[in-house]
């Protein structure tokens, strides 16, 4: 079935059309979503949500784009509200923790110096990844996580967040030069 | 080429968008300096890192999507519930608001018809009180015209002394 195909015939509730739409998307929109959040569990999650979502809301899919474009912006919400949602659960377990002597951290701090030292400094270094992308400005991040973890093209990321060709290749150049700068800082104190 | 510009410029040669004069250049410089070499190293190996990362195709994932989805419907409000407080509760509104002025006017009208009543009942009274003393000469002073005009004769006199 054509994209067009499986869209008209979710529209009349057929629900074999739905599988194919999962099947055929969610590689590409679990990845999407783990991408932003980098927890395969909570990706798993927010996919699951993106697929309903995407169930529920057919009938607003006006075919302008890409059946792909519409499915990816709905995870990329789906995504920054995850992390804008999360960010706010850790500050307040943060909080908690100032006023917890639990020992879990203490024994967190035991199993990391059971890590090779190789390994610890991979992982320092993702981590440090991680970090810096999410605190690019929104745009920014959106546009390189697609770019660089999806490998979508210009056209493509244009498309999914709305903006010019020419918009998207601004954002991801901004993106890079401040992911370096902060990266190479983070190598230079270590 | 300077660190410096190297370093500004790293991402972009790891990515290979730079030209090939650019690339060249850094290229040149990084066989010369360890310390720029040391820092590409590293920038490679976390830029990359990145994507190894791929989560695989989930055999059981349309599974779990379809009992999210019945999930979904489940939690879903009735129609009663979901439109009850768009419809139903104007309409009660209305009904209780109808009601009050139904019976209000019905009120009102109870205690004008017993007004009327309460009327003719005391016009009934005087007619009756009337009617009795017509009959024992109570108001005897009407029918006596002879009297009643000396009564009013002597009334004037003892105002005309007064007045004097």
């Amino acid at each position: 079935m054509t994209d067009q195909q499986i869209v008209r015939e979710i529209k009349h509730g057929n629900e074999e059309a739905f599988r194919e739409l999962v099947e055929k998307n969610q590689e590409m929109i679990i990845n999407v979503c783990y991408s932003f959040v980098h927890d395969r569990e909570d990706a798993m999650d927010i996919a699951q949500e993106v697929f309903i979502k995407a169930y529920n809301s057919i009938d607003k899919f006006q075919g302008k784009s890409k059946l792909s474009s519409w499915l990816y912006r709905i995870a990329v919400n789906k995504s920054l509200n995850f992390i804008r949602d999360h960010k706010r659960k850790n500050i307040l377990s943060s909080l908690d923790l100032l006023f917890d002597n639990s020992p879990d951290i203490s024994d967190k701090i035991e199993d990391d110096s059971e890590n090779t030292e190789e390994s610890f400094e991979n992982e320092e270094m993702k981590a440090a990844l991680k970090k810096t992308i999410n605190e690019l400005p929104k745009k920014q991040k959106v546009a390189l996580t697609l770019n660089k973890f999806e490998e979508l093209s210009y056209k493509e990321i244009a498309e999914v967040m709305d903006i010019s060709v020419s918009e998207t290749g601004v954002l991801i150049n901004r993106a890079k030069k401040q992911l370096q700068k902060k990266l190479i800082k983070t190598f230079k104190n270590q | 080429m300077k660190c410096n510009k190297v370093h500004k410029n790293l991402l972009f040669y790891i990515d290979g968008e730079l030209s090939s004069d650019k690339t060249e250049e850094i290229y040149n410089h990084l066989m010369q300096c360890n310390e720029c070499r040391k820092l590409y190293k590293k920038m490679t190996g976390v830029w990359n890192s990145a994507e190894e990362e791929r989560i695989p195709y989930q055999p059981f994932f349309y599974t779990r999507v379809a009992q999210g989805l019945e999930n979904n419907r489940a939690k879903e409000p009735s129609v009663l519930k979901k439109y009850g407080k768009i419809i139903l509760q104007p309409a009660i509104y209305f009904i209780v608001l109808g009601l009050g002025i139904f019976i209000g006017v019905q009120l009102g009208q109870g205690v004008q018809s017993q007004q009327q009543v309460s009327g003719n009942e005391i016009s009934s009274r005087q007619e009756i009180i009337e009617a009795y003393a017509d009959s024992n000469y109570i108001n005897g002073m009407q029918l006596e015209a002879l009297e009643a005009e000396m009564l009013t004769q002597e009334q004037s006199n003892e105002k005309g002394e007064n007045n004097e």
